[in-house]
Order: structure tokens, then C-alpha cells, then sequence
């Protein structure tokens, strides 16, 4: 029996880790410390464009091939990698926007977001974050 | 000395803002493009551009490439050019579809010049291959009879609101018509009459085609998620429209004419379902011919798309009423049709989409011509895009 809550405890602290691979940052400055799935990924989409200072959002994405930016497309966006790129492809050909930068890995994403205010990305769950705010993020 | 602080002044404050740009702005370009191959079949008997009756019923091959390239030098400044070749470009004016700088004031005022894709139907500006499910576009957009697929001329448009977004788009300036242009290989998409038919067509002298002025409006609401509704309106102020020859058929005259077109369009989103539905009306009238002439198009249609992620079956139906022209003794052809079609695309991988599609057209209800051959028939689309 101790057995079978041991595992059942491992899969549930397994799932909880799992839930959220990835940390969102923002630069230091920032004032804003959580915000919904919902709200992330419309500043990601550029649905939203402003902070509640006023300052202009500057989303970074990581670049597609990489595996946190699937944790991230399907946490967030609940929607998979392609169909976010279809969505940018669609709205590039309409002129009615243009998708995120990408970077090559986290600690280019660190970097960009330590240095431009008004930056938002995200990083795998392990990253090491010094130097930029991670927010808490709700479901 | 006065002149001199001046220029100082003046060198000061572009220094820093330049200065401040640089800080926070680095200069963009996206690329993207398209192939787009197809297999077509038509039970269509007639599939011709020129009226003449062949047994061209099938076809394959490359049906249209695109290529597009943007570029923001400023956080507020982007140029966009877009390039689509089709077997039936007649000559460089239709390749270059869309070729503009937009400078962005703020959201609610943005200022463009150059060559805008008509901004009126959602349709029209998602024309491109990787952007649809179906490979035929609705005939109100195909067709061109109630405004261009192009104006070339000025733009202000701009948005406003969070939670139920207006937005505007105001477009002035010359435009070319290119009314039931064929598509696809074998030339039936936008032919999809019987008897192939051009109505106010473009005239060209030489290579250059015969340019018209005309302006677009468009307002449209956002509703959250929910849905889209837009109101549009299409002005040719300086149009014509094409008189035949009550004897031989032959064009007798291009009279000049003005047209307004009047369009609504609504698209919901319930879950996964997408709707998208639109109406058209369009009066064309001459202005200065003995008699006056005049024609009314009418068009909609509607449909429904699920969105299954890598699957997205859909449904369509249309009518239109758009072919239409006046003889010399004030008799009309006019010739509408409906038709029902149904398909699927597959988008596997973000640069590979197949889609097969099947199109009933109706033609031998509606079409009544001397024509005794009118039978309703079948369209098959096999598509193959590929797009980075």
C-alpha cells in the first residue's frame, strides 16, 4: 500500500513540476509581478500591446525548433507551435502585424529582456535568471 | 547667432532622438512565400477564356507562387511588398500585388502610400494560398466585379478600443480591373460561367492597363474573440462599362460609368467553428452615354470551418450575379449561378498543407440563354502548398 502512495505522490510532484517547464521574465523594472496564462499570451500575440505604466510590451520567442517554446506554446497559447506560426503567417501576409524576435536559446532571451524595459520572454524552468523578474504565472 | 542656435538645436534634438531609437529599436524584415501546385478536374464542357469550347477539363501544375518581404527600419515605419506570379499574369502590374510604406503615427492613425490589396473583404486580404483551407476563392472576392483586387494611391486606417476594437481603413487612388480573371490551370476558377464572360474589363495600351480612380472604405468591430462584423464601400469614380453589339456580340463601346459597391461582412468564432459569411450589392451606371445604361451585381456567401488543428474540413455556399452586360438595344445577358462545395486541408507540418476540395456549380437553373447546353457540374481540387 505505502508503495502505491509513494508512486502516486511521485507522479503527482511529477506532474506539478511538469505543469510548468518554463519561467516567465521580465525586466527588473518591471512593476507588474503576476499575470494569467490568458494575459501572456495575448502580450505574446500582440493582442495586448501596453504595461498597466503604459510602457510598450516587447515580446521575445524563443526560436521554434527549441523544446521550450513547445512547453510554452501549449501551456500558454494552448495551441501548438505551428498553429502559432500559422497565425503570425497569416497576420504578416494581412499586414496587420508582425511575430515576436526569436532567440537562439535562454540566456539570449536573459540578455535581451535584462537590457529593454518594456521585454518579456520566457526560459526553460532550470535557467538561471539573475539580473531580470520572474512572474508568477495563473491559470 | 539666432540661426546658428537654431541649427544646434535642431542637430541637438536629432541626435538624441536618433540616439533614443537606436537604443530601443533594431530594424526587422520577415520573409515568407508560398507554392502552391494543384490537380484540377472540371466537368466543365466549356473552359475557355475565349468563348470557344475546348475539351480542357484537366489540369496540373504550379498555380501560383508568392513571395512576400517586410521590412521596419523604425519601430514606426514598415514596407511591405508582395509578389504573385499565376499562369494568367498578363504582365507585370499583376504580379506585384501589394507594394507599400505604412508610417504608424499611433494605433488610431496610420498613414500608407503605394500599392494596397483593396481592403474591404477579409478574403481578399487573406487570398493567399497557406492562409485558407479551401483553394478557390469565393467568387464575390475572385470575381472582381464589386471592387479590385488592388488600389494603388493613399492609405489612412487605424484601430481603437481594447474589449470591442473599431477600425478604419480609408483607400484612394487609381485602380485597374481585372474582372473574372481565370485562376488555377485549366482557367475555371473565376470563369465559373458557362459562357466565359468579362464585364467592365480593363483595357490595356500597350503593356500598361487602363487605370481608373476609386477609393474604398471600410469600418469594422472587433468583439473580443467573439467575431468580426464589417461594413464596406467601394467607389469607382471614374469606371466604364462595356456595351455590346446587339448584332454581333462584339464590344461596341467602353462607356464611362461610376460605381458603387456596399458590402457587409461578419465572421464568428464558436469554439472551433469559424464562420464567414458576406454580402455584396454594386450599381454600375454610365454618366455620359445617350441612353444611360446601368447593371446591379449581387453576391454572398457563407461558410463554416472547424478548426482541428492539423485537420480543418469546411463547407461553403455562394451565389452570385455579377456576369452581366448590356447590348446596344438595351437587351442584358445575365448570367448567375450558385454552388456547394465541401473540402479538407491538411497541414501536417507548418510549411506543407494538401487540400482536396469538390465543387457542385449551378449554372442550368439560373443561367436562361440562348445557350441550350447548360448543365450544373463538377469541380475536384487536389492542392499542394508549401510555404516557409
Amino acid at each position: 500500500m505505502r508503495k502505491y502512495v509513494l508512486l502516486l505522490m511521485i507522479v503527482v510532484v511529477g506532474i506539478t513540476v511538469n505543469a510548468q517547464g518554463y519561467k516567465v521574465i521580465v525586466n527588473q523594472s518591471n512593476s507588474t509581478s503576476t499575470l494569467s496564462e490568458d494575459e501572456i499570451s495575448k502580450l505574446f500575440l500582440k493582442k495586448n500591446t501596453k504595461w498597466a505604466d503604459g510602457k510598450s510590451v516587447d515580446p521575445i520567442d524563443q526560436v521554434a525548433s527549441s523544446g521550450v517554446r513547445k512547453v510554452f506554446s501549449d501551456g500558454v497559447h494552448k495551441k501548438s507551435v505551428n498553429a502559432i506560426k500559422s497565425y503570425w503567417q497569416q497576420t504578416i501576409f494581412a499586414g496587420t502585424g508582425t511575430p515576436p524576435l526569436e532567440k537562439s536559446d535562454d540566456d539570449e532571451v536573459i540578455k535581451y529582456v535584462s537590457q529593454n524595459a518594456g521585454a518579456i520572454g520566457y526560459v526553460s524552468a532550470g535557467a538561471n535568471i539573475s539580473g531580470v523578474k520572474e512572474l508568477k504565472v495563473s491559470r | 547667432m539666432k540661426k546658428k542656435f537654431g541649427f544646434f538645436l535642431l542637430f541637438l534634438m536629432l541626435y538624441y532622438v536618433n540616439s533614443f531609437a537606436q537604443d530601443e529599436w533594431k530594424p526587422q524584415t520577415h520573409f515568407t512565400g508560398y507554392l502552391n501546385s494543384i490537380i484540377e478536374y472540371s466537368g466543365h464542357s466549356n473552359v475557355s477564356a475565349l468563348g470557344v469550347p475546348t475539351e480542357k477539363h484537366k489540369g496540373i501544375g504550379l498555380a501560383q507562387a508568392g513571395f512576400l518581404a517586410t521590412y521596419k527600419p523604425l519601430e514606426k515605419l514598415e514596407i511591405k511588398s508582395t509578389l504573385v506570379y499565376s499562369p494568367w499574369v498578363r504582365s507585370l502590374h499583376d504580379v506585384v500585388v501589394e507594394a507599400f510604406g505604412q508610417y504608424t503615427f499611433n494605433q488610431g492613425f496610420k498613414l500608407g502610400a503605394g500599392k494596397f490589396l483593396t481592403p474591404l473583404s477579409p478574403s481578399n486580404l487573406y487570398y493567399y494560398a497557406p492562409l485558407n483551407p479551401s483553394g478557390v476563392l469565393p467568387m464575390v472576392v475572385s470575381h472582381h466585379m464589386f471592387f479590385p483586387q488592388s488600389v494603388s494611391g493613399i492609405q489612412i486606417t487605424g484601430s481603437f478600443g481594447e474589449n470591442l476594437r473599431m477600425n478604419y481603413n480609408v483607400t484612394y487612388g487609381n485602380y485597374y480591373i481585372t474582372d473574372h480573371v481565370e485562376g488555377g490551370i485549366i482557367g475555371i476558377q473565376g470563369q465559373e460561367e458557362i459562357v466565359p464572360f468579362q464585364g467592365h474589363y480593363e483595357v490595356y495600351e500597350g503593356n500598361i492597363p487602363k487605370s481608373y480612380l476609386g477609393g474604398s472604405g471600410r469600418l469594422s468591430f472587433d468583439f473580443k474573440e467573439i467575431g468580426t462584423l464589417g461594413l464596406n464601400i467601394f467607389e469607382g469614380t471614374e469606371s466604364n462599362l462595356v456595351v455590346l453589339d446587339a448584332g454581333t456580340g462584339n464590344v461596341s463601346s467602353l462607356e464611362e460609368a461610376k460605381q458603387r459597391s456596399l458590402g457587409v461582412d461578419l465572421h464568428l468564432n464558436i469554439q472551433k467553428f469559424k464562420l464567414n459569411a458576406e454580402y455584396w450589392n454594386a450599381d454600375l451606371k454610365t454618366t455620359e452615354s445617350v441612353p444611360i445604361y446601368s447593371l446591379v451585381y449581387k453576391g454572398y456567401y457563407a461558410e463554416l470551418i472547424y478548426d482541428g488543428g492539423t485537420l480543418k474540413p469546411w463547407l461553403r455556399y455562394e451565389y452570385i450575379e455579377d456576369a452581366k452586360a448590356v447590348f446596344t438595344d438595351g437587351s442584358l445577358v445575365d448570367l448567375p449561378m450558385a454552388s456547394y462545395s465541401s473540402g479538407i486541408a491538411y497541414r501536417p507540418f507548418y510549411e506543407t498543407i494538401f487540400k482536396f476540395e469538390y465543387r457542385r456549380c449551378l449554372v442550368e437553373k439560373y443561367q436562361k440563354t440562348s445557350y441550350t447546353n447548360f448543365k450544373d457540374y463538377n469541380y475536384y481540387l487536389l492542392s499542394f502548398v508549401l510555404s516557409f
